[in-house]
């Protein structure tokens, strides 16, 4: 019976609290970037059944898969692991569009707990208000020096940073640096 | 801390200075706080400054001037302060120059005066005052001058230890501090009248608001003056405003919060001071935090700074702002003395003796500088009964370490000598100006006023209340609240919700009648203009400027940098104003022609940690770790930093006593068995689309269009100018899909090319590409054992032989009974090698699997250094070769650039200067005495030349010991090189002074065959 290889984490601890607030490294989700062909877009929202989001913002299909716009002409797919996203997404558009295993490149860090936006907005030179950024809305942004995706998942008191995962720890000291500097007091929460 | 603490207390009690306090709207008396200074103890309670109760304690001497070390009181009650410096703490945390005026009292609090030996009573440096007439502006630069050698060893260090204010810490700061970003309609800046009323008109809009005060307490002039607003003390209609703000979720209030800067697009920088106020930040808690604030529009409510008059002898001790005077009765409860003297040019400056009456200090004479007393003058005259002097000025003074007395001459020339402890000094007030000049703006001169006032405002910019040249609370009040309301507007709140409270009312008269005086010398008093401080921070007197003004220095620019006046912790707040109409006068030029100096950034002192915030020690930039970083942890590997990158260099083991050591014996391991390397920082691209061959054909010099699916080839980039950018090999996974990789310092680089490429240049071109470099953890194998230890790893249906898998072959495999996995033939040591890939997550076990199923064959694992010494004994260019100097004949490449096919840096390429065959090109270097090193840098000579640049004829790029060859190797570029293999040529190291021997030979040094890494 051959060795089987175990998964190491990109941060450690996976789940740490300050200030009240949590900080967790969340499973893993099988992620695929979507590249379109030249001229295909169209047809690629067909073949997925969405209208990939055109902002910088997330859109749910009915099977559940999440699609959230990444850069410039890219998307990224993410559905639970083991639900065959990549096998899915090979059968209705593999030739609509480049299709890569983003899986482990990328891992997501959430931050959660009353005051979440403020201590996010330390390290995030973004406006974070719900107004601009709610629930749904990503943006490509910068954590300190480090590029993130930042999604906010619940106005005020969730946000996800999805980083590359050689950053990962690195921001997760940033992140944590910033939870126990606490909460301004000129916050309003 | 409790020590401490415990220490403070019972000195205190011990102690027979009694403090008697006045009540006063900041300060709360039912609570007692021990510090200390200079050695004393004294008590003081929660809202004072160290300023405000130094003073309640009697101290008046509290510092000594920079440059004549006179005795210094307590000018101001703000951040203007010049010569209330004192050390704050001590050990590291130790603050020198912290201005005392705006240093929040705190239990156990220590200070220390600075700038003085042995003692602040009796400072033997004092001798300097007496010299005065020879320190003038300039004494050093024309003192100075020979000997030449003396100025670096002799005078410098004398003058800096004669000078000079106070000492740093000498350890790092412990304490850390963060940033913080925020985004609003509408930036207030600062609580006044002015303030609190723009903040509360454009919050009623709508607008989403920030009000930051750099004090403690909110409120600004409302709270240093006895004033009446709606029947209640002003500072109370300030608490009342500031509670409905705090209501309102449109807004946030920022106390202890110092807007320093105006930058582009509505930027501004705001150091917060978090824990100052504490003996030390509580837990986790930052010592400062640093905003940038965005806001779409800005409103300078900042006030006014008092001016002094220049007068003889005007900087001792007693000798205060009028304003700040006002400020400590009514704020803080303190009387700064008992016998007055008030000298004004103005109205407001008059307040002073009501407040002081009240008080209980008695007025010993009111100077009005002004021909005719005003209406003003008159009531406040016949109410207290004081002597006026009108159309006067004060002549001198006396009183060496506090004044002692006034030498009053009247409107008729004679002298009136005053005995009094205290000289209230108003010459007028400054708009607080800085902000609104931060983008170029220049003030304009305000005649009415006698100061200079903001230009018109800007589309995003505001000003209000004294800042804006508007001299009373009523006007404040109104001003504010329409400039509020316009700036909402402005962002696209049109009206108030709700109606616009009101505008209060004040319930006194105010007037200002401003008369300039800027300084009261004639011509009896003009001999000691020496002893006249415009500056009191840099000991700046009028005598200096007139000085500088017949050197020639008639710029206000000039005047500054001559004199220093104007620099330091101040910025000359107190003295810009001054000095330039003291210039003008001097230059007969009016005060608008004279202009004023350019306000930079930041307006009050900024501590450097605040501005690298969290950003500091290893953590000043982020770090990268590629999948096996813990094993490698584990395993006691010694890191290097490549870019981000945290990769492993060696890894030692105990019973090695050197780095070199370890590395020969990993490079023996992957020439004789087996070793292995985490490469994932290698950057990786995924490229897929119908035209992605035909793109890698234009970005890199060699074919691609014939590759086959399943294997590799060796790319070089280059630039647009024809030099080498990168080189790496792509594999051909697909039809359509490719993996290229680059060298770990252009991964970035070349991803951006690519995309630049794309984007701009062939945008029809239908291919993708995204970075796989975080995807996959890569793992170089390399060793004549590599295929067997592989062969435990990759599942038996994929053969691995040969003939099977050559060189330079690539294929998506499984592994471990599944597990997805890529494979090249690959190899940068020259052994039979090979590249296995898995993803990420799984690198930290496939690093603990190789170790295991590879203990058999001997295996290790090899660092950066190992891996940087066996290319270069296979003469790979790397880094130090791909410098951006060289081109790919220099590399020894020319002939792979393609003939037939187009791709960027071709036509540069081919210039003349490009491809000439003297250029220093690639060759192999060895040493006649092997253990010679060869030092990488060094230049290649003719042998028996002089080392001179006309027999320069190449470098040394990389050189290392090879354990293989038991000799120092390099690589380096000669002219000519490939020509003169065989030859024996010197090398000269300019650092070491040496000239080694080397016999030019082939880059490759071990199996130029190729025999092995076809094995």
């Amino acid at each position: 019976m051959p060795e089987t290889l175990a998964a190491h984490p990109a941060v450690t601890p996976p789940l740490i609290t300050a200030s009240g607030l949590s900080l967790t490294l969340t499973p893993t989700r099988e992620t695929i970037s979507i590249g379109p062909f030249a001229g295909c877009l169209a047809s690629l929202n067909t073949a997925l059944g969405i209208t990939l989001p055109e902002t910088f913002a997330t859109t749910i299909a009915a099977d559940g898969v999440v699609y959230s716009r990444a850069a410039h002409d890219q998307w990224f797919a993410t559905a639970p692991e083991g639900t065959g996203l990549m096998s899915r997404l090979e059968a209705s558009c593999m030739k609509l569009a480049a299709l890569t295993n983003q899986t482990d490149s990328r891992v997501t860090l959430s931050l959660k707990g009353i005051g979440a936006r403020a201590i996010t907005s330390k390290i995030v030179p973004i406006d974070l208000h719900p107004d601009f950024f709610g629930p749904g809305h990503t943006a490509l942004t910068l954590a300190g020096h480090i590029p993130i995706i930042l999604t906010c998942s619940n106005a005020d008191t969730a946000y996800d940073f999805t980083v590359f995962r050689s950053f990962a720890q690195s921001l997760h000291h940033d992140i944590l640096v910033a939870m126990n500097g606490g909460i301004p007091n000129s916050e309003r929460v | 801390m409790h020590g401490i603490l415990n220490a403070f207390s019972s000195a205190s009690q011990s102690s027979e200075r009694k403090t008697s306090r006045l009540s006063g709207n900041g300060i709360d008396t039912t609570k007692t706080l021990c510090f200390s200074f200079d050695g004393h103890n004294y008590t003081g309670h929660p809202g004072d400054t160290l300023a405000s109760a130094l003073l309640a304690n009697g101290v008046r001497l509290v510092g000594r001037s920079f440059k004549y070390h006179r005795p210094r009181g307590i000018l101001s009650a703000g951040p203007e302060e010049p010569n209330a410096l004192v050390e704050l703490r001590g050990g590291a945390r130790r603050e020198p120059n912290s201005r005392a005026t705006v240093t929040e009292l705190y239990d156990g609090l220590i200070s220390t005066s600075q700038n003085r030996w042995p003692n602040l009573a009796f400072d033997a440096l004092g001798i300097n005052g007496m010299m005065s007439p020879v320190f003038t502006a300039g004494f050093y630069y024309k003192t100075f001058m020979w000997p030449a050698s003396f100025w670096e060893k002799f005078y410098e260090p004398v003058i800096r230890r004669a000078a000079g204010l106070g000492r740093a810490a000498d350890e790092a700061d412990p304490d850390h501090y963060e940033k913080n970003n925020a985004f609003c309609d509408v930036l207030v800046i600062g609580s006044g009248p002015a303030g609190l009323s723009s903040a509360l008109a454009a919050a009623e809009s709508g607008a989403r608001v920030i009000l930051c005060e750099q004090d403690s307490l909110l409120g600004g002039r409302l709270r240093a003056e006895n004033i009446q607003i709606d029947n209640h003390p002003g500072w109370q209609w300030a608490e009342d405003i500031v509670s409905h703000l705090r209501n309102m979720s449109n807004v946030r209030i920022m106390t202890r919060s110092c807007v320093f800067g105006r930058y582009d697009g509505g930027t501004y920088g705001v150091v917060e001071r978090v824990s100052d106020h504490l003996a030390e930040p509580l837990p986790g808690q930052p010592r400062q935090r640093l905003w940038r604030i965005i806001a779409k529009q800005g409103i300078v409510a900042t006030g006014g700074i008092e001016r002094p008059i220049v007068f003889p002898n005007n900087d001792r001790p007693g000798i205060m702002l009028a304003g700040a005077v006002r400020t400590y009765i009514n704020r803080f409860g303190v009387t700064p003395g008992q016998q007055a003297v008030v000298y004004v040019n103005n109205d407001d400056g008059l307040r002073t003796v009501s407040d002081l009456l009240a008080a209980g200090a008695r007025i010993a004479a009111v100077v009005d500088s002004r021909a005719q007393p005003s209406s003003q003058a008159k009531t406040i005259i016949q109410q207290t009964g004081a002597p006026l002097f009108f159309g006067a000025r004060i002549a001198d003074t006396s009183g060496y370490r506090g004044v002692k007395m006034a030498i009053i001459r009247d409107n008729k020339g004679k002298n009136h000598r005053i005995a009094c402890d205290l000289i209230a000094v108003s010459g007028g007030w400054n708009p607080d100006i800085a902000l609104t000049t931060h983008d170029g703006g220049r003030p304009v001169y305000n005649e009415t006023l006698a100061t200079f006032v903001p230009a018109l405002d800007s589309e995003d910019l505001h000003v209000a209340g004294v800042a804006a040249g508007t001299m009373t609370t009523a006007e404040a009040l109104r001003e504010g609240a329409q400039v509020g309301q316009r700036a909402a507007a402005q962002c696209g709140f049109r009206e108030p919700s709700t109606p616009p409270v009101a505008t209060p009312a004040v319930d006194q008269d105010e007037t200002y009648g401003v008369v300039a005086q800027w300084h009261a010398l004639d011509k009896e008093s003009s001999q000691r203009a020496g002893k006249a401080f415009i500056d009191f921070q840099n000991d700046v007197t009028a005598k200096d400027t007139k000085l500088a003004a017949r050197e020639g220095f008639i710029s206000v620019e000039h005047l500054k940098r001559y004199t220093t006046l104007g620099m330091a912790t101040d910025q000359g707040k107190t003295a810009n104003v001054n000095a330039l109409a003291l210039l003008a006068e001097v230059t007969q030029q009016s005060i608008p022609q004279t202009g004023t100096t350019r306000v930079r950034p930041p307006t009050q002192p900024v501590a450097l940690g605040a501005l690298g915030g969290p950003h500091r020690g290893k953590h000043f930039k982020p770090y990268r770790l590629p999948p096996t970083h813990q094993w490698a942890v584990e395993q006691g590997a010694v890191f290097t930093a490549n870019g981000l990158w945290l990769r492993a260099q060696w890894y030692p083991r105990s019973n090695e006593t050197s780095w070199e050591e370890t590395v020969n014996r990993e490079v023996k391991t992957v020439r004789n068995a087996v070793g292995f390397c985490d490469v994932t920082t290698l950057g990786k691209i995924d490229i897929q689309g119908p035209d992605a061959a035909t793109f890698l054909e234009r970005v890199y010099v060699n074919a691609w269009q014939k590759l086959p699916i399943g294997r590799a080839r060796y790319g070089l980039m280059l630039r647009e100018d024809g030099f080498a950018f990168d080189d790496g090999t792509t594999a051909r996974l697909g039809e359509n899909h490719y993996v290229m990789t680059t060298t770990t310092a252009n991964a970035g680089p070349v991803m951006q090319h690519l995309e630049f490429c794309h984007q701009w240049l062939w945008p029809e071109m239908n291919v993708q590409f995204i970075s796989v470099t975080d995807e996959w953890a890569q793992i170089a194998v390399a060793g004549p054992k590599a295929r067997d230890v592989l062969r435990q790893i990759v599942d038996p249906a994929f053969d691995l032989s040969n003939e099977a898998f050559g060189y330079m072959a690539a294929a998506s495999v499984t592994i471990c009974g599944g597990q997805t996995a890529r494979l090249f033939r690959l190899s940068f040591s020259g052994e039979l090698a090979y590249e296995l890939a898995v993803p990420a997550r799984y690198g930290d076990a496939l690093a603990k699997l190789l170790m295991r199923v590879g203990q058999s064959y001997g295996i290790a694992p090899y660092g950066t250094e190992a891996l940087g010494v066996m290319r270069i004994e296979k003469g790979h260019p790397a880094g130090p070769e791909l410098n951006g100097q060289t081109t790919a004949h220099d590399l020894g490449m020319g002939r792979i650039l393609s003939k037939k096919k187009d791709f960027i840096g071709k036509t540069m390429a081919a210039r003349p200067a490009l491809t000439d065959p003297s250029r220093p090109t690639l060759v192999g270097l060895r040493p006649l005495s092997p253990t010679l090193p060869l030092v990488s840098g060094s230049h290649l000579l003719p042998k028996g030349k002089p080392a001179t640049a006309c027999f320069d004829q190449g470098w040394i790029s990389s050189s290392a010991w090879s354990p293989t060859l038991k000799s120092w190797i390099a690589l380096g570029f000669l002219a000519h090189g490939p020509e003169r293999h065989g030859e024996i040529i010197a090398v000269h190291n300019p650092l070491a002074g040496t000239i080694t021997e080397a016999e030019i030979v082939s880059p490759v040094f071990v199996d130029p065959e190729g025999t092995r890494l076809h094995a």
